[in-house]
Parts: structure tokens; C-alpha cells; sequence
């Protein structure tokens, strides 16, 4: 590990010279009140070294930095992180960090998380990541229990940890007494599952849809929950007494809080569509204000103190589609990149901080028995509340929980940041608020390490249904599309409003109203929206015709179909791979002679082919064209050349020639070929409409 | 309480949110309507600044000026890597000849011309500036924004000399400015100088400039190291492109050396090693967002421009003004010509007459200008505030005029266009062939000249480099490949495409 090494002397030069920095500004202090007394001879510096200046912007590059440098290690690493999850490991490295920080005394306040920058700059790029690459149809398909495991699931845990301890308090002597809304804040910040751990820790175990859309989707609309109970109850703890108009102000502000963040994070995503809509001839700040418009939702909720992380979440659920139409490929690629990177690097910062601040900022204050009692009720009650809601939800069900399943949603109720956020947000003057600080660090640890590193083993165990590995083919998709289609159908005609119908009604919605308004140059359909598979198509016809072109060995059985003219192109195809390897030895005399050898050889064989072609065309005539739009292109495009540029290019230099002519025969013969599934499934689509 | 309002929280995001949203909102608007082919983006902004800052002012009587630490360590830094990363590397090399003669002399003969034009008329003034205060603002006026001109260039395609020679002098000359206007500052500072003061200040600049250059090309390793290492993890490869290169910056400065020179120089070079360690779609995420981020700095900086235009700082000295817009337009020429002269003389492909008028005239002053005139001390510089309104007249002036102007002056001079051709493979090889024959020429008659340098460079870059610093060294035949590769890919994609469509 000298590389980590490094990595630690590189932080220690960084905070101590930030150390000096506060000493170096005193020290120019005091020179500057000197400076009136005497004269300086000043002079031109040739070089002088000024770090004040770039500190701020250093320090923020540093822990990117970091951030990039600990994900580059862990992934070299392999073997720690197959047994601890990288979130875990981060902590510990934070953990170590913060005791060395501690050893060499330097300023602790560079280096602790304040929650105001946790909960401003870390926090939503993460949510929006979430939202944005949430898989939009399995979410919708299990709204019901997400829904009911983050209201009703969060508030019973709430309730039952709050009031199960306050009750063991009776027989316990904790460190600090507390009142019985002091317990319940601490409660209602220690039930709510974490969204980053959770994407942290499942990230890498590769469940299915179905446990994954569950969990995660209440961790994220959990917030909405944890945060009114926490603020209500800080407001009951500093209320003399409390009356049953609080009471209600109380459930209702529920409502107003989660519905509000929906709608703010709705409107956001609205105003995005539009401004992409019109971005046209600005697509170079397209990925700017995708990511800005968000962002502004989630600080006007946060102004107006609703949730958030639901509206951000939603932001993102809800523009995607939008999005994809409206901007170019390049542009949609860059965001989504962008989106991980951020998210991912603030991930790592949150995980190192929350290792670094245990140790640098807070006096721990250890009650075993109160940290004990923590951890054994948070799994007791979420076991019990899981349990329970899962036997009301699977009478209801299609798709029902099976005992692995809620295992997984027992065991997948990671806590982290946020909690930590909260806790460390509790109002000092609450005496037992440092007990409930690493009451909740413990917690945190305990669940991000200990079931963070056992759930990847018990997965396997368990034998979990994995995540498919290869996306859904096209036909899979339209067949499932026409799936719902026909559930709506039958819901229609046994006259009940279901599931299947609400999505329908709204996919009307979508395509007369909404999709006009927000997209550009949306197709006007009426009930069935191509667009989609229109991209897809477009997306598989990318995607095989650089798979063509790539020369791997892979196109080598394309080419064993019997049809003559391919066979000689797989005959051409070889060239090009002599090339390959030819060129990778070093520039020099006898490999560029090497190379023009090639090419005047790709020349005489081209020049072959040509005449070859020439009187294939007499013979085989017109019927071979027209079976395929290939050919039926390929043959538009001879009849007017001069229009394209290929021609040209052909003018001009001739072993370029070769090249691409011989390249074309290829993506001929790649059309014909059996594995072109885009084209079948077209054909399926379209029916499909044609039918509805 | 069911709802409640807390602004003071997250009132700093929220404000910089708003106003890169309103930046947009602004050239979406801008580039619906029709008035983009009259106008150069820059006054837009300036208008709309001009507008927002009338409304704070008039409402709030909120005084908004640029402070100097967001424009050198957060706006600057982006604008210029993106210049480094976008510039055309092998016609820059070839012409450096000539952009090394415009940007560094002509810079400096600009400035002296200026200042000493406005040395000239200094009895005229409201008060009295001292000659080194104005040598300091000629220096900081003379800085060319090449933004508004390359739009204008990329529009019409002009040929590619003219295009480089524009391109790389207001890159060069942004870093020239900034490094004489640091020493000359300091020098602002001392009451009484001497010739050594002057000796320390060359010296210094050029310390500075090739310290730039070296801390530069120490992080062009450690990017390529690093995107080397990171092959397997996408998602942090963009980051690093982003992150290292503004490390260099920053490092540069607290160095006190140029950061600019550092930055540009890490882009340039870095390009090479990361087009052979970034995957396609990390590379495609690097440039959009540098541009992105590069467009919405220098969008900022007009808007600061627009909104400080209603500050209550003003100082108007109108002889001082026109007398700083005539020697900017003026001298412009005046040094453009006879520094052409020089170059034509060494140079193959000469630089006509119609080229040399464009490039005078297509000095427009921008965001540069306004973010060190900015910076200036006011204890130092007594007449600062003059000289920003000075500032602002001249880059309106630009901007406006000059700007608005240009496209129709290229189409009525008639300035040779390149015409849009399809990147030709034959070319890329005979290039290659070109390059080696005439170092294999300037072999055997026994010279060397920039092209057997030119070889030993590549060389050392193919043998000793790339295995170090890239994932996947790339001689030219291999690059040939990639290149055909790529054009079949998109032959093939068209053709599938259009398959559909029928």
C-alpha cells in the first residue's frame, strides 16, 4: 500500500499548511500594522508562494480528488472490497484519517461535516442520480408497498422504537434522562432507511428489480416522513404543552410537506423539459441546466420546508423521458455521465466524512446499554413491521413477498448519513444529546458494516433471484407493453378501475397533453407512443453498425451465412484485421513500408472486387434488392452519388477506397444476417398499434 | 406551523442557481428569435445584465461588482482549459511561429503604443494618472477575447490560417496580459522604481510563464497516470480530466506562477494521452462539459459586465474614454501590419492583406479585460473606478459595434472560406507521408529545422510516453485504423438510419 501512503502524506501537507494558513494570516496581520511604522523595501518577487488565496478551492479539489483516488484503490483491491462493501471501507479509512488528524493536532473544524453542507452540496446529487436512473416501470408497479413501507412502515418504526424505549427507561438507568419527545425525535431519525447506503450497498450485490424498487424506493419517500417527525417533534419538545391542535397541525403537515415536495419537484421538472425543448441552438448548455433545474427545486423545497429528497427524486423520475427526446445523444450521455460521477464522488466524500467527523468532532459518550437496546429494537421492530405489512400487502398482491424477500427488506434497512445529519442538528440544549449522537454512529456502523458486509454472503446463501445482467430485449418490452395493454383491457370490461387502467389513463395523458408541450417534434399519436421504440431502434441499428465496423472476431460468424456475396466479403473482411495488427508495432521504416504494402495490396483487392461487382449486379438484377431496405438504400445511393461524400472520398485517395467499399459489403451482409433482431421486432410494434 | 420559509439557509446556491438559469434562459430566448445572425451572444448578455442590474439598482439599490477571487479561481480556470483542450493541436504547432509573434510581441507593442497614446493625452484628463498606472491599464485593455470573433469564423468557415492565427493569439495573449499585468501591479505598488525594478519584472515574467509551462506538463502526467489507472472505472474518469488540470491552476498560483499558461498548456498536451485512455463516451462527457462549463463562465462574467454597467461607482471622463477606444481600434492595426510583415517573410503560406484587416478588426475585448480591471487595487491605483468605466465603454464598444460588424465586413472583403469538406483519409496519410519526407530533406542536406525536431519529438513521445502514460499506445498506422473504423461506423449508422426511415 504505498500508494496509500502517499495518499495520507498528500492530506497531512494539505491540512497542516491550512493550519499555518490561520497562523500566516495573523502573521500578516501584525505585518500590516507594522507596516506604517516602517518602510518596507519592497520588491518584485521572482517567486513567492501564496496559499491563502487558492485555499478554499484547493481544499474542495483535494476531497474530489481523494474521493477518485480512494475509488481507484478499491478497485484495485479486489479482494477487500468482495468481502466489505466500499461504503464501509470508506468509513474506516475516514476513521483512520480522523485519528491521525487527532494525533497531529491540527484544526478539527476543516475537516467535520456540517450538516448545513451535507444537507446543500452532498446530499442532492446523490437523490437526483436516484431518481434519475430509477427504473420508472418497476416503481410504478410496486407504488403500493414502496408507499406503505415508507408512511406507515417509518411511523410505525418511529413510534415503537420511541415508545419501547422510553418505556425501558423505566427500568434502565441511561446516562441522561429524556423526555418523551426528546426519545421520539431521536426515534424518528434512527428509523428512516438511508437512501446512499442503501444505493451503496446494493449497488454491489445486484438484486432483483422487484427487492431493489422496494427498498430504495422507501428509503428515498421515507424522507418525507423523518423529517416531519422530526421537526414536529423538536417543535413538541420545545412547546410548554402540547394541545390537539398541534396534534393535527401535525398530520397535516404530512401532507403538506410530502404532496409539496412532489409538486415542487414536478414543476422542476417541467420547467426542464421546456428549457430543453427550446435548446436547440444552446445544445452546448443543455447539461448545465438538466442538472441546475433540479437542483433549484430541491433548494426552493428546502426553503419552503418541504421535503427535498422527494422533490428532486420525482424531478429526476419525471424528466427523463422528456430529456432523452429533447437533447442530443452526446448531450443525454454527458448528463447521465456527470450525474454518476457526481453522485458517486459525493458518496465517497459523505462515507469519509462520516468516518472522519466520528473521531474529529464530537465527544463520544458511550451508554452500552442504551446503544444496545438501539440496535436490538431498530432490527426487532423492522422485522416485525416488515412482517406484518408484507402479509397485508401479499392478500393484495399479484407479485407477493416471498420470506426470502422480506428477509432482504429486514436486513437492507441500512441507516446513514442523513440520520447522522439529523442527529447532529439536535438541539444542544437536549442534555442526552450526545448519548443519542453515538447511539446513532453505532447504529450507523453497525448496520453499514456488519449487515453492509454479511448481505452479500447471505444473498448468495439465500439464493436470490440476481439482477439480470442483459437488458430486456426490444420484443420483451413491446410484449410486456402489450401485456398491460390487455390487463387494461380486461379491467375495462369487468368495469374496475385498476392498476393497469390508472397507468393507461395516464399514458393518454402523456401522449395528448404532455408530450406536445414538453418534447420537440414529438409524433403525434394518439394512444400509442412509438417514440420510444423508435429511439430503441435507433439505439440497437448504432450499436450493430459500430459492431460491424469494430472488426471483432465476433462479425466472423456473422459472415458463415451461405449467400455468395458474403462470403466474399468475409473473404475482404481479413485485410482490415491484418492491419490491426500490423499497426500496433512501432512507428518506424519498415512499418510504414508495411503499411503502404497494405494498402496498395487493399487497392488491387478492392479494384477486384469492383469488377466482381459489377457483374454480380448484371446477374442477380433487381429481385435481390428489393427484399431488404439495405440493399433498396444501398442501391438509392448509386443511382445519385455525387451527393455523398463517400464518393469523394473516393476521388481522392484511392487505398481509402478500399476501406470503405469494403466495409459496405460488410454491413450488407450484416443486415441479411440473422442476428438483427431490431428490425423483426419493428414489425411487431407497428402491428401492435395497428391493432389497439 | 405547517409550512415556513427559510431563506437564509440556502440562500447562496439558490442565488447562483438563479442566475446561471436566467443565463440560459436568456440564450435560449437570444437564439429562438431571429436577431442571433445581426449580433454577437456576448451583448445579449450584456443587455440582459444591463437590464437585471438596472432593476436591483432602481428596487434594491444592490451594487454588484465581479470580485476578483470568483473570476480568477472560479470563472477564468474553465474558459481557459477548455481553450487548451479544443485547440487544433497540429495547426497550432505549425503556426506557432507567427501566433508566438502576435501574441507576445504584438501584446507588448500594443501596450506600449497605448499607453504611451494615453500618456500623450494625460494633461486632458480629470486628474492626473501616472505613467505606470496607465501602462498597467493598457496592459490590462489590451487583452483580446477571441470569443465573439471565432463564432463569427466558425460560422462563415474562414480559412484555417486565419482561423488559427486568430485563435491561438487570444489564447496566448490572455496569458501574456495576465502575467505582465501581475508584475506590473506589484510594480504599481513601489514608489520609486529603478531599472532593476524592470530587470526583476522580465525576469519574473519570465519565470512565471515557464513555470506556468512546467507545473503544466507535471499535471499532464499525473492526468495521464491517473485516467490510466481508472480505465476500469468510467464514472471517475471525466472527474479527473476536470479535476487535475484546475489542481495545475490552482498549484500554479499559490506558486505564483501563471495558472492560465499552466492550464492551457495541461489541456493542450493532455489531449493526446487521454483520447488513448478515455473510453468514447467518457471523452464525449469531458468536452461537453468543458465547453459547457467554459460557455457558462464567460456567460457569467458578461452578465457581471452588464450588471456593474449601472454601479454607482462610475467615473465618466469622456476624453479619456474616446481616447482609450480610438488607440485600441487604432494601434490594433497599426502593430497587426508590420508583425504580418515579418511573419510573411518566413512563412510559405502567406497571410493576405484581407486576413490581416480581419484580424485587426477582430479584436473585440471581453470578459478578461473587465475581470482585471476588476482586480485592480484601489489604494494603489487611485483612478480605478475611471478606469472601469473606461473598461466597460471599451468592451461595449467591441463588442457592440465591432462585433455586430464583422460577419458583413468577412462577406463584403470577400475573405477566402474554406470549404466544408469531408475529413479524407488520403489527406491524414499524405500528411504523415509530407512530414517524414521533408525531414528525410532536411536530412540529408544536413539541416535541422522544425521538422527533424518535429520527428525526434514524436519519436520520444511514441517510444518512451504513450507505453508509460497511456492504456493503449497508438502509433500512426493504428490511429489510421481507429480512423477508418470510426468513418465505416458512421457510414453504416446513416445507411441503417435511413433503412428506417424508408
Amino acid at each position: 500500500m504505498p500508494r496509500f501512503l502517499i495518499l495520507l502524506l498528500l492530506f497531512l501537507f494539505s491540512s497542516r499548511a491550512d493550519a499555518k494558513d490561520s497562523n500566516e494570516s495573523l502573521l500578516i496581520e501584525r505585518h500590516n500594522r507594522s507596516a506604517d511604522a516602517e518602510i518596507i523595501q519592497e520588491r518584485v518577487h521572482v517567486a513567492e508562494f501564496k496559499w491563502h488565496s487558492t485555499s478554499t478551492a484547493f481544499i474542495i479539489v483535494f476531497w474530489l480528488f481523494l474521493a477518485c483516488i480512494a475509488k481507484l484503490i478499491f478497485n484495485r483491491a479486489s479482494s477487500l472490497t468482495k468481502i466489505f462493501p466500499e461504503s464501509s471501507l470508506l468509513i474506516a479509512v475516514g476513521l483512520a484519517i480522523g485519528v491521525l488528524l487527532e494525533k497531529t493536532q491540527v484544526n478539527k473544524s476543516h475537516f467535520t461535516l456540517e450538516s448545513h453542507s451535507f444537507f446543500l452540496y452532498l446530499l442532492p446529487p446523490i437523490i437526483f442520480d436516484a431518481g434519475y436512473f430509477m427504473p420508472n416501470r418497476a416503481f410504478f408497479k410496486n407504488w403500493d408497498s414502496i408507499l406503505l413501507f415508507s408512511v406507515i412502515g417509518t411511523l410505525f418504526n418511529a413510534l415503537a422504537i420511541g415508545f419501547s424505549l422510553y418505556f425501558l427507561s423505566g427500568f434502565i438507568e441511561f446516562s441522561h434522562a429524556f423526555t418523551t419527545f426528546e426519545i421520539l425525535q431521536f426515534s424518528s431519525l434512527i428509523s428512516a432507511v438511508d437512501p446512499v447506503a442503501v444505493i451503496a450497498v446494493f449497488e454491489e450485490i445486484h438484486v432483483n428489480d422487484f427487492i431493489f424498487v422496494n427498498v430504495f424506493g422507501e428509503a428515498l419517500f421515507n424522507d418525507g416522513v423523518t423529517v416531519v417527525l422530526y421537526e414536529l417533534f423538536k417543535q413538541f419538545s420545545s412547546l410548554e404543552e402540547v394541545q390537539v391542535v398541534d396534534y393535527i397541525a401535525g398530520t397535516a403537515s404530512f401532507f403538506v410537506v410530502s404532496v409539496g415536495g412532489l409538486i415542487v419537484g414536478l414543476l422542476a421538472a417541467f420547467l426542464t423539459a421546456i428549457f430543453t425543448k427550446y435548446s436547440e441552438h444552446v445544445l452546448i448548455l443543455a447539461p448545465c441546466f438538466i442538472l441546475l433545474v433540479p437542483y433549484i427545486g430541491y433548494l426552493a423545497a428546502e426553503t419552503l420546508s418541504l421535503s427535498p429528497i422527494i422533490a428532486i427524486a420525482v424531478c429526476g423520475m419525471a424528466m427523463k423521458q422528456y430529456i432523452k427526446g429533447n437533447v442530443s445523444t452526446s448531450a443525454a450521455n454527458s448528463v447521465k455521465y456527470f450525474t454518476k460521477m457526481l453522485s458517486s464522488s459525493s458518496e465517497t466524500v459523505i462515507f469519509l466524512f462520516l468516518g472522519l467527523s466520528t473521531v474529529a468532532k464530537y465527544d463520544i459518550e458511550w451508554d452500552l446499554a442504551f446503544i444496545a437496546l438501539t440496535i436490538l429494537l431498530c432490527i426487532v421492530v423492522r422485522t416485525i413491521g416488515v412482517i406484518f405489512q408484507c402479509a397485508f400487502l401479499n392478500r393484495f398482491r399479484g407479485k407477493t413477498f416471498s420470506m426470502v424477500d422480506q428477509f432482504i427488506l429486514c436486513y437492507g434497512g441500512l441507516r446513514g448519513a442523513i440520520a447522522f445529519g439529523l442527529a447532529s442538528s439536535i438541539s444542544s440544549s437536549v442534555p442526552a444529546k450526545d448519548m443519542f449522537l453515538t447511539a446513532t454512529i453505532a447504529v450507523i456502523f453497525f448496520t453499514v458494516f456488519l449487515q453492509g458486509s454479511t448481505i452479500r454472503p447471505l444473498v448468495n446463501y439465500l439464493n436470490v433471484e440476481r439482477k439480470k445482467t442483459e437488458d430486456p430485449t426490444m420484443a420483451e418490452t413491446v410484449y410486456n407493453k402489450y401485456l398491460d395493454y390487455i390487463i387494461s383491457g380486461v379491467e375495462d370490461i369487468a368495469g374496475q378501475k385498476g392498476h393497469a387502467s390508472l397507468v393507461h389513463d395516464f399514458e393518454r395523458l402523456n401522449n395528448n397533453i404532455l408530450c406536445p408541450i414538453l418534447m420537440k417534434d414529438h409524433a403525434k399519436t394518439r394512444d400509442f407512443d412509438a417514440t420510444k421504440i423508435i429511439r430503441a431502434y435507433a439505439k440497437l441499428t448504432l450499436r450493430d453498425a459500430m459492431g460491424v465496423t469494430k472488426w471483432q472476431p465476433q462479425h466472423k460468424q456473422l459472415a458463415t451465412i451461405k449467400n455468395e456475396e458474403l462470403a466474399r466479403a468475409q473473404k475482404h473482411c481479413s485485410c482490415p484485421s491484418n492491419i490491426g495488427h500490423e499497426a500496433n508495432c512501432p512507428l518506424g521504416q519498415p512499418n510504414m513500408e508495411a503499411l503502404y504494402n497494405l494498402f496498395s495490396h487493399m487497392f488491387d483487392k478492392k479494384m477486384e472486387e469492383i469488377k466482381e461487382l459489377r457483374e454480380a449486379v448484371s446477374i442477380h438484377g433487381e429481385e435481390d434488392i428489393c427484399d431488404d431496405y439495405m440493399a433498396q438504400a444501398h442501391r438509392k445511393e448509386s443511382l445519385e452519388p455525387r451527393s455523398r461524400p463517400l464518393e469523394m472520398f473516393i476521388d481522392r485517395g484511392g487505398f481509402s477506397r478500399s476501406a470503405t467499399e469494403n466495409d459496405f459489403s460488410r454491413s450488407r451482409s450484416s443486415k441479411s444476417a440473422p442476428q438483427f433482431p431490431s428490425a423483426i421486432v419493428i414489425h411487431n410494434g407497428k402491428e401492435k398499434d395497428d391493432h389497439h | 406551523m405547517l409550512s415556513q420559509l427559510e431563506w437564509h439557509d440556502v440562500d447562496t446556491p439558490l442565488i447562483i442557481c438563479f442566475w446561471l438559469t436566467s443565463i440560459v434562459v436568456a440564450k435560449i430566448i437570444f437564439h429562438q428569435s431571429k436577431i442571433g445572425h445581426f449580433i454577437p451572444e456576448s451583448s445579449v448578455l450584456i443587455t440582459f445584465g444591463l437590464f437585471a442590474g438596472f432593476m436591483l439598482e432602481y428596487f434594491f439599490g444592490w451594487d454588484i461588482s465581479l470580485h476578483p477571487d470568483l473570476f480568477f479561481l472560479y470563472l477564468l480556470p474553465p474558459i481557459a482549459l477548455e481553450a487548451g483542450y479544443c485547440l487544433p493541436f497540429r495547426m497550432f504547432f505549425k503556426n506557432i511561429g507567427t501566433i508566438l509573434l502576435y501574441a507576445v510581441v504584438g501584446t507588448c507593442l500594443n501596450i506600449l503604443f497605448i499607453s504611451g497614446i494615453l500618456y500623450l493625452f494625460s494633461p486632458y484628463y480629470q486628474n492626473s494618472i501616472p505613467y505606470i498606472d496607465l501602462l498597467l491599464f493598457s496592459t490590462l485593455i489590451s487583452a483580446v477575447d477571441p470569443v465573439a470573433v471565432l463564432s463569427v469564423f466558425e460560422e462563415i468557415h474562414v480559412n484555417q490560417i486565419l482561423y488559427i492565427n486568430v485563435f491561438g493569439e487570444s489564447l496566448l495573449n490572455d496569458a501574456v496580459v495576465i502575467v505582465l499585468y501581475h508584475s506590473l501591479a506589484h510594480m504599481a505598488t513601489i514608489e520609486k522604481i529603478e531599472s532593476e525594478h524592470v530587470q526583476e519584472a522580465v525576469g519574473s515574467f519570465l519565470t512565471v510563464a515557464t513555470g506556468g509551462v512546467i507545473i503544466g506538463l507535471l499535471f499532464v502526467f499525473f492526468t495521464a497516470f491517473a485516467t490510466k489507472f481508472s480505465v476500469k472505472i468510467e464514472v471517475v474518469q471525466p472527474l479527473i480530466c476536470l479535476l487535475l488540470p484546475y489542481c495545475c491552476y490552482l498549484a500554479c498560483e499559490s506558486v505564483h506562477m501563471s495558472g492560465i499558461i499552466g492550464i492551457v498548456t495541461c489541456g493542450l498536451m493532455m489531449k493526446p494521452y487521454l483520447d488513448g485512455n478515455l473510453s468514447e463516451k467518457t471523452k464525449t462527457t469531458t468536452k461537453v462539459f468543458m465547453k459547457t462549463m467554459s460557455n457558462t463562465c464567460e456567460a457569467i462574467v458578461f452578465l457581471f459586465l452588464g450588471l456593474s454597467i449601472f454601479s454607482k461607482s462610475h467615473i465618466w471622463d469622456f476624453i479619456f474614454a474616446s481616447v482609450t477606444v480610438s488607440a485600441c481600434v487604432l494601434v490594433r492595426f497599426v502593430v497587426v501590419i508590420p508583425l504580418t510583415f515579418l511573419a510573411n517573410r518566413r512563412r510559405v503560406k502567406k497571410i493576405a492583406l484581407v486576413d490581416q484587416a480581419i484580424i485587426a478588426y477582430g479584436g473585440l475585448r471581453g470578459a478578461i479585460c473587465y475581470g482585471l480591471v476588476q482586480t485592480l487595487d484601489q489604494d494603489v491605483i487611485l483612478s480605478k473606478d475611471m478606469m472601469i468605466t473606461t473598461t466597460v465603454v471599451v468592451i461595449v464598444f467591441t463588442v457592440f459595434i465591432q462585433g455586430s460588424t464583422i460577419a458583413p465586413l468577412v462577406k463584403l472583403l470577400r475573405v477566402k472560406t474554406e470549404e466544408e469538406k469531408p475529413q479524407l483519409i488520403s489527406t491524414h496519410v499524405l500528411n504523415g507521408f509530407s512530414d517524414d519526407v521533408m525531414a528525410g530533406i532536411e536530412a540529408v542536406i544536413g539541416k535541422r529545422g522544425g521538422n527533424y525536431y518535429r520527428r525526434r519529438l514524436s519519436a520520444f513521445n511514441h517510444d518512451i510516453l504513450e507505453p508509460n502514460l497511456m492504456i493503449r499506445p497508438t502509433s500512426r498506422g493504428a490511429r489510421l485504423v481507429e480512423k477508418v473504423c470510426e468513418m465505416n461506423a458512421e457510414e453504416s449508422r446513416k445507411m441503417l438510419l435511413e433503412t428506417f426511415e424508408v
